[in-house]
């Protein structure tokens, strides 16, 4: 869940049920001849009967009307950022997984447990992983030598996992910057 | 309610009303509905007019369909401030003439918490149980060492607290969720 969804889901409902609320009472007031009462709806009535269409106000309020309507598509379409990448299990009632920063945190510590790799940064989305390890030492022959192991312990760490469906790992060892 | 999936189709649905609402106003300023329309004003058509002559019980119609909207924005707005997914107390039925227990969905978590942070290589444990006495679902969160063995943990987890668990409750097929996290907190290195 997108936590900002809950408070633009409340100013729409607010905006709703107010809108509501004033139709409501501006017909009935209408109906008794005491409109308006809290609109001057006659004003706006007015002014769609003089506006054309081509009127660049029209334009104006399109656009705006197009791009907020865009963003909103946009954000609540947008696919959701993995939270958990799904575990093998036995039981059809469990659902095990870990969490992309568990994974994260996993891989990265099976690549630092290697003797010369100092540190590692882990990115993990839905369908890949990826591992960059800093190698202790400056020359780049040292950390060429460090890739495959390093490669080989995380590679363990995610088949060790059992994964439903297994990210593609990318692995690379970067030298330690002087 | 939990509104989440409301909220969210809900929000699209508006999005989509104004972006369309958006497109059409400016194909109509451009000329896409014809030249002539574009230099009409905004009032002079067919559904201006029909509502003109029919305003009668069109206006009170729409009135009651606003009373509605306004109804349904009413208790979605209850739903997004009061709802919660949190399951209440639990009832356990024995069968027979035995009775029933209420289990207070806190002494359920307490204790698989409890006995999986008694688990090698357990940082962590916490639970919460979710849903309606209809349709529980347990969902436990385990912050493990970096160096504990996953795979097993995972395992021992099923195979022993989650058994227990549904032992307990009497429903050997409750869902149950559980999300593996890997604690942050680097160990030591001897070197």
């Amino acid at each position: 869940m997108r936590v900002i969804n809950r408070p633009l889901a409340f100013v729409l409902a607010a905006v709703l049920a107010v809108a509501s609320v004033i139709l409501i009472i501006e017909v009935i007031a209408f109906a008794v001849h005491a409109s308006p009462v809290l609109v001057h709806w006659a004003t706006w009535d007015s002014w769609a009967r003089r506006t054309r269409w081509d009127a660049v106000v029209i334009k104006v309020w399109s656009v705006i009307l197009i791009v907020f309507g865009a963003l909103v598509l946009a954000f609540e379409l947008k696919p959701r950022r993995v939270t958990r990448l799904r575990l093998r299990s036995d039981q059809d009632a469990t659902d095990p997984a870990m969490t992309r920063r568990g994974l994260a945190g996993a891989l990265r510590a099976a690549a630092t447990d290697i003797d010369g790799i100092s540190g590692a940064a882990v990115t993990v989305r839905r369908r890949r992983a990826r591992v960059a390890a800093r190698s202790a030492a400056r020359s780049s022959a040292a950390a060429a030598a460090l890739k495959e192991p390093a490669a080989q312990a995380v590679r363990r760490r995610l088949d060790d996992l059992q994964m439903r469906h297994p990210p593609r790992l990318k692995v690379r060892v970067t030298t330690r910057s002087r | 309610m939990h509104a989440d999936r409301t909220n969210r189709l809900a929000l699209t649905l508006f999005g989509l009303i104004v972006f369309l609402a958006g497109v059409a106003g400016l194909v109509a300023s451009v000329g896409g509905f014809g030249k002539a329309f574009s230099r009409h004003t905004l009032f002079a058509n067919r559904v201006s007019a029909y509502i003109a002559v029919h305003g009668g019980w069109l206006w009170p119609a729409a009135a009651a369909v606003c009373l509605l909207i306004a109804l349904v924005a009413l208790r979605w707005i209850v739903a997004l401030l009061l709802s919660t997914d949190r399951a209440g107390d639990i009832t356990i039925t024995a069968g027979g003439k035995q009775g029933t227990t209420i289990m207070h969905p806190a002494a359920l978590t307490g204790a698989v918490s409890r006995e999986i942070e008694t688990y090698h290589g357990v940082q962590a444990a916490k639970a919460r149980v979710l849903g309606d006495p209809r349709g529980l679902n347990l969902v436990v969160t385990v912050t493990a060492d970096q160096s504990a063995d996953l795979r097993a943990l995972c395992d021992r987890i099923e195979s022993q607290a989650f058994s227990h668990v549904r032992q307990a409750l009497g429903k050997p097929d409750l869902p149950i969720q559980l999300d593996l996290d890997v604690s942050r907190h680097v160990p030591e290195r001897v070197s």
